[in-house]
């Protein structure tokens, strides 16, 4: 499974009349983002966190637990020092994928800052994109 | 899209229109011919009659009396001795359980594997640590009848599409049965997409596959009845599809994930040069057992 990194774009669909005639699949949805490529193009953190860390860490944040588990990001002291989440966002840790490739500095710091003021999360020190830089390896 | 053939008078085949060379090639047609060039297996490839978790069913008949189902392990301990595996039943997940044996071939994910305490060395521990597990989406849909075939003269393998969903794949088998028809309606892995589709409710993945397929098959519309999907980072016993070796990690840590460490052994397609492959899998089974027998044959 090869990666590959075209230019990327935006498929934004709306909520089509064949949605809605599918009552059965699921109900017609809001806008959706999708990126064509191996990079994302969802630009604020709240889009990235619907699109990207929500799959995991699911919709309200609080993590899920099967055989291993997905840590709760809610109430989390761990984001206290942004250099602790930047550093996962940007390189992964464990199972974790590492998204420093698969995002902008500007991408990151946008979700890191939008996870330290939610979900119960109110750290007022805002990141930039600069400091993302200053993170990768 | 155009008719799949002509007929002429007398029923001689008349020529379509061919496609025009920059529609090839602006299809990025080479990319998705990249799939079939392929070096590390045999590209050609074959389906167990009943489909991929044939394998493991078979398997299961083998030696199911071996296996106990619903157990999660807590622990993996060893010493000189032997081998102890504390696990929870997850119907009654109090009382902590414990199995013993000389030897242990251990294939719990990484993505899990590396959340439990493991007496292991540090260069193993540390290879445990070191692979992230790939996000991957496959989504069903069944259909009233067999279209493709019937509207289409589509027998079978894949629509490559630069749609998100990427591939339709069609059955290889039960041609031109009438009656209903199940397709491979998203196969997402290696990018942004197979986050995105993860994110969603099951039934939003079901929609949008509809959305986006009926993009290339018009008769998605009229002829849905039922999907399903499937988001690897959500299936709770592997929490992601394999084990996404950058080749960095793989000059640091393969060797020592492979190695046996005192009397653990690991295996699965995360041990393997095929990750995401049940052939993966396979093979490092195969070696880890091989070695594992020597090791015990000289001790």
């Amino acid at each position: 499974m090869q990666q590959s990194r075209p230019s990327s774009r935006t498929w934004r669909l709306g909520a089509a009349a064949l949605l809605a005639s599918l009552s059965a699949a699921g109900s017609a949805q809001d806008d959706r983002t999708f990126s064509s490529g191996y990079r994302f193009v969802e630009m604020t953190g709240e889009e990235l966190f619907a699109n990207v860390c929500q799959g995991c860490h699911m919709r309200d944040a609080g993590g899920a637990i099967g055989a291993g588990s997905y840590p709760s990001l809610a109430d989390n002291r761990n984001l206290e020092a942004a250099g602790y989440p930047i550093s996962l966002v940007v390189n992964g840790r464990r199972g974790m994928p590492p998204f420093g490739d698969m995002m902008t500095d500007g991408q990151i710091a946008a979700v890191v800052n939008y996870l330290r003021t939610h979900f119960g999360n109110s750290y007022q020190d805002v990141v930039t994109a600069k400091d993302v830089r200053d993170a990768r390896r | 899209m155009a008719e799949p053939f002509h007929l002429g008078q007398g029923g001689q085949p008349l020529p379509g229109e061919p496609l025009a060379l920059s529609d090839i090639l602006k299809s990025r047609v080479w990319r998705y011919l990249l799939n079939f060039a392929n070096y590390n297996f045999q590209t050609t490839m074959f389906q167990p009659v009943g489909g991929m978790d044939m394998i493991g069913k078979a398997f299961a008949r083998e030696v199911g009396d071996l296996i106990r189902y619903n157990c999660k392990v807590t622990r993996i301990q060893q010493n000189d001795r032997g081998v102890t595996v504390s696990y929870v039943d997850t119907a009654s997940p109090a009382a902590v359980r414990q199995a013993q044996a000389d030897w242990c071939i251990c294939t719990i994910p990484l993505s899990i594997l590396s959340q439990l305490p493991v007496d292991v060395s540090a260069a193993v521990k540390s290879a445990i640590d070191a692979v992230p597990y790939a996000g991957s989406v496959k989504i069903g849909l069944q259909f009233k009848r067999r279209f493709w075939e019937e509207d289409e003269a589509i027998y079978g393998g894949i629509s490559y599409t630069d749609l998100p969903i990427r591939q339709i794949a069609y059955p290889n088998t039960g041609f031109n049965r009438s009656g209903r028809g199940v397709l491979l309606g998203a196969y997402i892995f290696d990018g942004a997409n197979a986050y995105e589709f993860t994110a969603m409710t099951p039934a939003e993945r079901v929609a949008r596959a509809i959305e986006f397929g009926a993009m290339i098959h018009p008769q998605y519309a009229a002829e849905y009845e039922n999907g399903i999907a499937v988001a690897w980072h959500r299936v709770p016993f592997a929490l992601g599809c394999s084990g996404d070796w950058s080749e960095e990690a793989r000059i640091t840590h393969y060797r020592n994930l492979c190695q046996i460490d005192g009397r653990i052994a690991l295996a699965g397609e995360h041990a393997s040069a095929l990750p995401a492959w049940q052939e993966g899998a396979i093979l490092s089974s195969l070696d880890a057992i091989t070695r594992l027998h020597d090791r015990v044959m000289r001790t």
